[in-house]
């Protein structure tokens, strides 16, 4: 079955190995900067985590693909977007006291979002002569880089992996928005019962670099703070239900050569997604 | 855990976070409510005089002027020479929907023979390809809000031919759209006629892009359009650098009225945001010599905006009211009213809109202007019964205040843009005394609208 318990294989201790993979439907509701956005989508996911090395490593994941279709409402009519997206990380980590239930945890993981939403009947290049979808539609790259500290609780059908991180993340140009490279440090809290749950909770805060416009005279620093939570409940027959969610809120230090600075914010991103997902094979 | 125990803490993660979910920009200018207005210098008088630099104008013609141009480069008057000039405090009384033919085209015929008359020729077709000639309007309460819009704006605009105001509102309204070519007259609007008139008026002021309130009004802020094309729930990124900021940075006060919607709603500002006021606070600020230096000044929405389906001769009574507050102000002698509109609001107007500097080299490409709106400078310093023809936009209201305060542009817009100088005569021995203004028009709309509905 797709999400399994915990199995000896050939382990000395049994290895823990809770995942789930298959096909996925889902629908999202965005408030964004930009408008809000009402989406479905369909697609596939494989996300778990597994252990190896008589439990001394632990491999984590999660990649999502998918059709993406809906309307964001930022005019009217509401604008109609259809395209791809698609979230992928994974973490390989080591547990220093591999025999023991708890344990010093640190990790390494890479991450992106990537996304391609577009208007019927818009070339790719024209998103500049409709209202702004920065965020929602056209191009939506994200790649993440994450180094993570903390413990891990690893006994037979459960784990807990409790860190501290700091990433870098750097935000590809979008139509009215600039490239953006954020340092940042959050925690992150994931818990698993092999088979039946997958939760995650992460807390994350960042600045970019300051950026200077010469011709105005202003220096410009971004500062995002963001929480993502999703939970997963496994069935018995390997279909799950998930839901995510996720609210960042960007913050910008504009000051201008005079020496008066501004603290101004955009308006925050609430996204919600539930879905539901059929595995599409069964392990032995 | 089972999945009825998780889903209503799920819940009520996500309502938490949906309360916490701030969806209003928050523009940093919190100063301004601690901020006080300078002293006017009261050496300030008249004998500035400004010559215009016909090589200026052509090097603005050729955008060649940058973000963060002063005006003194861009203008060729002298910073000295700048701030000499009296006018210490701008209210930008910036209305809805209207165009100039709509409002003020019949004014070539009825005392200011120098304003662009519509030619005899001008006729949109209807939907049916049936020619319809500008009428006398029958109502000050048309009945009906045309679409008006980026892409509605286009198809009445066609390429310059300025022949589809007609088909688009009977197509986006329960009407032939005949009304959309209507026009008033001064038995219709009074006091509008008489303003337009008495001040200086521009016969060549166009809506700075091809669309409708929202982002023609943030060319009118940030001398851009922000990301945003068409009006509505999107607002232009709150680090994008305003008129607010540059006005607070020099030490410069300014404050947004209104009874209802600020701005328009532009900015999604709401009162007791920084820097906000009510009208009774503008009236009383003219009453006792307190104006900031910047005031930006909005009717009520569909109410005293003149936005359809107001009433005009309602909006024209509250711009009365405005007008006699600020005649009797200690502050007359420093000010200067600039009474336009946002957008035509897809009434038809006969001049093709000219093409403009891209405002943001990596921002929007707009380089097409909307159809004409009315704009009247009224000022003690004003020309008296002049029309400028210069070619502008919002930006040069924007340019104006940056001329007055020092300031530098925003967007290669305002930088390349005119200043409504022309519009104005500082030289002394002028007879600066003023006609008793007529009252506004009555009985032209037998069913006014309530404040607010649409």
């Amino acid at each position: 079955m797709c999400a399994s318990a915990a199995s000896a294989d050939d382990d000395p201790q049994p290895r823990f190995d809770n995942r789930i993979q298959g096909a996925v439907v889902g629908a999202s509701f965005t408030s964004a900067p930009v408008g809000i956005a009402l989406m479905g989508e369909l697609g596939g996911e494989s996300a778990g985590l597994r252990s190896f090395a008589d439990r001394g490593a632990l491999f984590s994941w999660d990649v999502r693909l998918a059709a993406k279709g809906g309307y964001l409402g930022n005019q009217h009519p509401f604008l109609f977007l259809i395209g791809m997206h698609s979230i992928a990380w994974a973490e390989y980590g080591f547990r220093f006291a591999s025999q023991s239930v708890w344990s010093p945890y640190v990790g390494g993981r890479v991450g992106s979002e990537l996304g391609l939403m577009a208007h019927p009947g818009l070339s790719g290049s024209a998103f500049d002569t409709i209202n702004s979808v920065d965020g929602v539609g056209g191009v939506i790259a994200v790649g993440r880089l994450r180094l993570d500290a903390g413990v891990s609780m690893l006994d037979r059908t459960r784990s807990l992996l409790l860190v501290a991180f700091a990433q870098e993340e750097l935000q590809a140009p979008r139509t009215n928005t600039p490239s953006l490279a954020f340092t940042q440090g959050g925690l992150g809290a994931r818990f698993d019962v092999a088979g039946s749950i997958i939760a995650e909770l992460d807390g994350v805060w960042g600045v970019t670099p300051t950026r200077s416009d010469a011709l105005r005279g202003i220096e410009d620093r971004t500062t995002r703070l963001g929480f993502s939570g999703s939970f997963r409940k496994i069935f018995g027959n390997g279909m799950w239900l998930g839901a995510t969610l996720l609210w960042t809120r960007d913050t910008d230090t504009v000051a201008y050569a005079n020496g008066l600075t501004y603290g101004t914010a955009n308006p925050a991103m609430l996204d919600v997604e539930l879905f539901f997902g059929v595995p599409l094979w069964r392990r032995k | 855990m089972s999945i009825r125990r998780a889903l209503p803490s799920l819940t009520a993660l996500a309502v938490a976070f949906a309360a916490s979910c701030d969806t209003q920009p928050d523009y940093g200018l919190d100063a301004i409510d601690s901020m006080q207005t300078p002293p006017d210098d009261p050496s300030l008088g008249c004998g500035v005089v400004l010559t215009p630099d016909s090589n200026k104008a052509t090097d603005r013609a050729g955008c060649t002027y940058s973000a963060g141009a002063h005006p003194s480069d861009s203008l060729g008057i002298p910073k000295s020479t700048l701030a000499q000039i009296p006018i210490r405090h701008v209210i930008v009384l910036m209305k809805e929907n209207r165009s100039f033919d709509e409002l003020l085209g019949r004014l070539h015929d009825l005392g200011q023979p120098d304003s662009e008359a519509v030619p005899a020729s001008y006729a949109n077709p209807d939907a049916q390809g049936n020619p319809v000639a500008p009428s006398h309007a029958q109502t000050t309460c048309i009945p009906f809000d045309p679409e008006h819009q980026s892409a509605a704006m286009a198809r009445c605009v066609d390429g310059g031919k300025m022949d589809g105001f007609v088909q688009n509102a009977a197509a986006t309204t329960a009407s032939d759209g005949s009304f959309a070519i209507q026009y008033y007259d001064d038995t219709d609007l009074p006091f509008y006629y008489w303003l337009a008139s008495t001040f200086a008026l521009g016969d060549r002021d166009f809506a700075p892009t091809v669309s409708g309130t929202y982002a023609n009004r943030a060319f009118s802020l940030f001398a851009t359009n922000a990301g945003v094309v068409d009006t509505g729930i999107q607002y232009p990124p709150p680090n994008t650098p305003s008129i607010f900021h540059s006005l607070m940075n020099a030490g410069f006060t300014w404050g947004a009225y209104s009874d209802g919607l600020l701005l328009s709603g532009t900015l999604d500002w709401a009162q007791g945001d920084p820097g906000t006021h009510t009208m009774q606070e503008l009236y009383d600020a003219l009453d006792k010599g307190t104006l900031p230096n910047v005031a930006f000044v909005d009717g009520r929405e569909n109410y005293e905006d003149d936005h359809p389906l107001a009433d005009l001769q309602l909006g024209e009574a509250w711009v009365k009211k405005l007008y006699d507050h600020a005649v009797a102000s200690p502050q007359w002698q420093r000010l200067a009213i600039v009474w336009t509109y946002d957008e035509c609001g897809a009434f038809a107007d006969h001049v093709p809109p000219p093409s403009a500097c891209r405002a943001v080299p990596s921002g929007s490409p707009f380089t097409e202007m909307g159809p004409r709106v009315p704009l009247v400078v009224i000022s003690p310093w004003a020309k008296r019964h002049f029309v400028s023809h210069v070619v502008r936009d919002h930006t040069a209201t924007l340019r104006l205040i940056e001329a007055l305060f020092d300031l530098p542009a925003l967007t290669a817009r305002d930088a390349n843009s005119d200043a409504l100088l022309d519009m104005f005569d500082f030289s002394c021995g002028r007879d600066l005394s003023l006609q008793p203004a007529p009252a506004a028009g009555t009985g032209g709309c037998p069913n006014p609208s309530p404040p607010g509905t649409d």
